[in-house]
């Protein structure tokens, strides 16, 4: 009974944040909504006892990814306004994309396959089980591979952002702080005979 | 204390990524060895990197058996199937970095450079030998973001940058699809394996239906966009002509040989079930894309712009093996990709060498008198675009051909005849810039680089296609012996 | 569960969390205290005698002052995000002692078995305290956005980069601890130091220790890390625009993190609540904690005495060129030295070594 009011508290303001992000007029605005969303979407992985999943939610999207963003829009001034123009003139053929997706969507899930009959009870383990060790294990063992090729990926996206923005500056003065603190009296200091 | 099992047990069999180890290495150790080399010594990486694409061929000829074998706890798997697209991914790669050997030289950043083709290719390769979706994923988002940043490498060339852009959101999107897609497969099925979606798919009850066919639509348009595909084709041309040339080289056949081989699994492992459905929509796609390629080629002033739309043409032939479906079709498919690197790689050289005040020949007018200052240049290019519009008895020919008896075979006998159609109207605007080649006075003043490799890359590509177009048999039947693993 | 039960239950959590958050909040109102007054020794003068003995009611009187102040919002300011802010930066550091073990209790021997003192005793808990340590930079980010001022947006710029820069580190730092541990729940990492000081981890992770003790000096914003207020240049920076309550909110949140950090030290480092030699043993382990925690808050404040504020760049480099690799070498370094045995006979002496710390595979 709680655990269901809790789910559609959790559920409804996820949504509610989804919606926020994309009506706001103010930037900033949709970025805490993105924010609020994220902590909802926790608060659900925390209801399934998933609750390595829900911390892993918060510390990277809200702890660093959305930082990121919100410092990029502090930089760039985004203005949402005029970025909207134009909306009205696409919204009938997205809008019937969308439609059509819907309708899909509910379709599908309605269909029977996704009901908690035909599905394993998720149950909750959590209270038995440790689910980050379990995560580890499978993390470790099963998909390794996948592990390391994200790995390889990070790399690449670390690579990529550094070739695409680094430019050394030829008028900029970069300081040798080896060769500052090694500087020695007779570098510096010239003793001149009177 | 939770209880673990130290330590975890290793995968057995690691021999088997012996190429993709070999790779990540070198990429890695490339990018650091780039940071002790002088300026007047950066090419030496290029070298390095053809190096390890030369020892990484025969790593993966080496490793590979007669069967399938897998390892990484069954994640990865090896068998001549994906041996042989690595090995055309390799070549493909040894080419681009060929091509981009003179390219490079007033470029900062050389090291990253051939570090992210080397990444990318590991992406390629690691696709190519998945046989679940979690790998096929990874490795195609290994590729696709290296492939972003390669294309956006002119960071001051704004429609270098333009094209990085539109690259990477439409594969943002497209990836968010493709997902998407996996998650109702995984929904119905409870697994990411190729085999045990395609059985979960066949006893899966009638209510799955629909839930299925949303999996599966998604799925296609993902892996679709990542061959451009029409009506999934539009970053093409922008990407094509905004890339680096050699990038564009790249990007125009490996991922596109990776892409098709990652969709022939996932159509005849794990797709088997709904494949009248498939087919279906494979059709239209690749009658679409037919059309649209070779239409739009023809009003296209810029050679990048018109072999993009060529690409999205060939893309579609390509395609009528897949809907084929059976030996003879996906034998085709590979035939014609094989074909296809050399026929591209070729017509990029040629493009790379006509350098010229920092814009390679780029419009179709540069061409225009090439056979009076360079007969050389001008009948290699004259056999590679003759090659590309399939007049018999070159490469480009065969390729059509076994695929198009692949479509016939199987009954779309209505699609065949539209490709033929097609092709024919494609010969137009490769006939075109032969005429310009031939028939037309010197325009511009031509501004040649002099580079042995690459004019190397000129004659072994030309040569290949001659010969393969007088003696198709070798590479037909390579093809055939390399879909064991998939059939 | 009837009504009466959860009704309880809330009233239970009502009181732990009181229990808590009372003397945490006298914790920082004194700690200025001390701050002003150890300052004040170190610089040989008097600091704050004047209210009170010893200037003991300082702190309250400070307090009633800010109170009373009047609270000027800008007219430019966007207003909501304006207040908003100094509660986002206050909140996390409060939230976060949640997790917090401050010892184990029997209550008197009414218990059979120990329980762990704190108000949620989560099995991520140091994954708990690591994100919602992360998000406290939010306060400082919509503080000096929602300011509209040149400086305060320059100082949450500044913060943003410090902030992510050293997050990765003491993130690491706190790798090499799990791995030592076996699990991310703090009471356990607490008694997987039971037994002495030579069980603490700071004996074989002393450079994570240096690293996470002075990252989270620069988590705080800290000397010599507030360059994020440096006053001589961006004039305060974020909090340029705050006064009376909102601005107290803010050292609120400051203090409290150094707190947090404090405590965080001495847990993972330092063996938490248990003695440096068993046979002393019979003083609290609460006791111990906090007297651990209070040597660190002296750290703190001997910083701030003691070093200069570090320069902008100079402070990106500590981060990203000698914290960085330290923190993943040492990573490395702990990870093979678990596997050598398994690797190599010949190297189980470095396995045994390590088996020392790592009670998970006894």
């Amino acid at each position: 009974m709680l655990e269901a009011g809790f789910f559609y508290l959790f559920a409804a303001m996820s949504v509610i944040g989804g919606m926020g992000v994309v009506l706001a007029r103010n930037t900033m605005h949709s970025v805490m909504f993105l924010i609020f969303c994220f902590f909802n979407t926790a608060g659900l992985f925390f209801l399934l006892d998933a609750e390595f999943l829900g911390i892993i939610l918060i510390l990277i999207y809200v702890g660093a990814v959305m930082v990121l963003f919100m410092f990029v829009i502090m930089m760039l001034e985004v203005n949402k306004a005029k970025l909207k123009e134009g909306f009205l003139q696409y919204l009938p053929v997205g809008g019937v994309i969308a439609l059509i997706l819907l309708i899909e969507l509910i379709a599908a899930s309605s269909s029977g396959v996704f009901n908690t009959e035909t599905i394993a009870a998720v149950g909750h383990f959590g209270k038995d089980v440790n689910n980050t060790v379990e995560i580890g294990k499978v993390l470790y063992t099963q998909y390794l591979l996948g592990f390391e090729i994200a790995a390889i990926i990070l790399l690449v996206a670390l690579v990529g952002a550094i070739v695409l923005t680094l430019r050394t500056r030829k008028d900029a003065k970069y300081q040798n702080i080896s060769k500052q603190v090694n500087v020695r009296k007779e570098d510096r200091l010239r003793k001149v005979r009177m | 204390m939770a209880n673990v099992t130290f330590p975890f047990p290793y995968p057995q069999h690691l021999e088997l990524m012996l190429p993709e180890i070999i790779i990540a290495i070198m990429a890695m150790v490339l990018l650091i060895w780039d940071l002790f080399l002088g300026k007047d010594k950066k090419g030496w990486i290029a070298y390095a990197a053809i190096a390890t694409c030369v020892a990484t061929a025969f790593a993966t000829i080496q490793v590979t058996t007669g069967g399938a074998l897998t390892t990484f706890y069954g994640y990865f798997v090896l068998d001549p199937f994906a041996s042989f697209s690595k090995l055309l991914m390799l070549l493909a790669t040894v080419f681009a970095v060929i091509l981009s050997l003179d390219y490079m030289k007033d470029e900062e950043n050389v090291g990253e450079y051939y570090c992210l083709i080397l990444f990318a290719l590991l992406g390629m390769m690691l696709m190519v030998s998945a046989n679940n979706f979690v790998t096929m994923y990874l490795g195609l988002e290994l590729m696709a973001l290296s492939v972003y940043v390669l294309v956006g490498y002119q960071r001051d060339v704004l429609r270098s940058s333009e094209a990085a852009l539109k690259y990477f959101i439409l594969g943002a999107l497209s990836s968010g699809m493709l997902l998407y897609g996996i998650t109702f497969l995984y929904g119905v099925t409870a697994s990411f394996g190729f085999d045990a979606i395609g059985a979960g798919l066949v006893n899966a009850n009638n209510s799955a239906h629909g839930v299925v066919m949303l999996g599966m639509v998604f799925v296609l348009a993902g892996l679709v966009f990542k061959v451009s595909i029409a009506p999934f084709h539009m970053w093409t041309p922008d990407t094509y002509e905004g890339a680096p040339t050699p990038v564009t080289a790249f990007i125009s056949v490996a991922p596109k040989v990776a892409g098709f081989v990652v969709f022939m699994r996932v159509l005849h492992d794990a797709l088997p079930a709904v494949q009248a459905d498939y087919t279906m929509i494979l059709v239209v796609l690749a009658a679409l894309t037919i059309v649209v390629g070779n239409v739009a080629a023809i009003a296209q002033r810029n050679i990048k712009r018109m072999l993009a739309y060529s690409t999205i043409g060939h893309v579609g032939f390509v395609l009528m093996g897949l809907i084929a479906a059976n030996e003879a079709g996906y034998a085709g498919s590979l035939v014609y990709l094989t074909v296809y690197l050399f026929m591209n790689m070729g017509v990029f050289a040629i493009i790379v060498l006509m350098r010229r005040d920092g814009i390679q020949g780029e419009l179709l007018d540069d061409f225009a008198g090439l056979s009076k200052v360079r007969p050389g240049y001008a009948l290699a290019m004259g056999l590679l675009l003759f090659s590309l519009a399939g007049i018999p008895f070159l490469a480009g020919f065969w390729a059509k051909y076994v695929v198009f008896m692949a479509a016939i075979e199987t009954g779309h006998l209505y699609l065949a005849l539209l490709a033929i159609v097609f092709s024919v109207v494609g010969c137009f605007y490769y006939l075109r810039v032969i005429k310009y080649m031939y028939f037309d006075d010197v325009r511009i003043e031509f501004n040649f680089i002099e580079s042995i490799p690459m004019k190397m890359t000129v004659v072994v590509t030309a040569l290949a296609v001659t010969a393969i177009g007088l003696y198709p048999d070798p590479v037909m039947a390579i093809c055939k012996q390399a879909l064991v693993g998939l059939i | 569960m009837g009504w009466l039960d959860m009704a309880i239950t809330a009233g239970i959590w009502a009181l732990e969390i009181l229990a808590i958050a009372v003397p945490v909040a006298l914790t920082v109102a004194y700690t200025t205290y001390i701050e002003r007054r150890v300052i004040g020794i170190m610089q040989i003068r008097k600091g704050c005698n004047r209210v009170g003995p010893f200037g003991l009611l300082q702190p309250l009187a400070d307090g009633l002052k800010l109170f009373l102040k009047e609270t000027i919002i800008p007219t430019n300011a966007n207003k909501l995000l304006f207040i908003a802010a100094p509660v986002m930066a206050l909140v996390p550091a409060l939230v976060a002692f949640a997790v917090v073990p401050f010892g184990e209790t029997r209550l008197f021997g009414i218990w059979d078995e120990a329980h762990v003192m704190a108000v949620a005793h989560l099995n991520v808990g140091l994954l708990y305290v690591l994100a919602i340590g992360s998000l406290s930079i939010y306060g400082v980010l919509m503080a000096g956005w929602a300011s509209n001022s040149k400086y305060a947006l320059i100082g949450a710029v500044r913060a943003t980069c410090q902030m992510i820069s050293y997050e990765i580190s003491m993130g690491f730092a706190l790798v090499c601890v799990l791995m030592l541990a076996g699990s991310m729940d703090l009471a356990k990492i607490v008694d997987a130091q039971a037994g002495g000081f030579w069980h603490w981890y700071i004996i074989p992770l002393f450079p994570m220790f240096l690293v996470y003790f002075i990252s989270g000096c620069a988590e705080s914003n800290r000397t010599p890390f507030d360059l994020v207020e440096g006053e001589a240049e961006i004039v305060a920076g974020h909090i340029v625009e705050y006064s009376g309550m909102w601005f107290a909110t803010f050292s609120l949140a400051e203090y409290g993190a150094m707190i947090l950090i404090s405590l965080l030290t001495c847990i993972l480092f330092l063996g938490g609540w248990h003695a440096p030699i068993e046979a002393l043993d019979f003083i609290p382990g609460t006791v111990w904690l906090l007297l651990k925690a209070a040597f660190f808050i002296f750290v703190f404040i001997w910083f701030r005495a003691t070093f200069p504020r570090y320069r902008y760049d100079q402070m990106m480099r500590l981060g990203w060129k000698i914290f960085l690799p330290w923190t993943l070498g040492w990573v490395a370094v702990l990870g093979i030295c678990t596997y050598a045995g398994e690797l190599n006979h010949s190297l189980q002496f470095l396995s045994d070594m390590i088996g020392f710390y790592q009670p998970w595979r006894s």
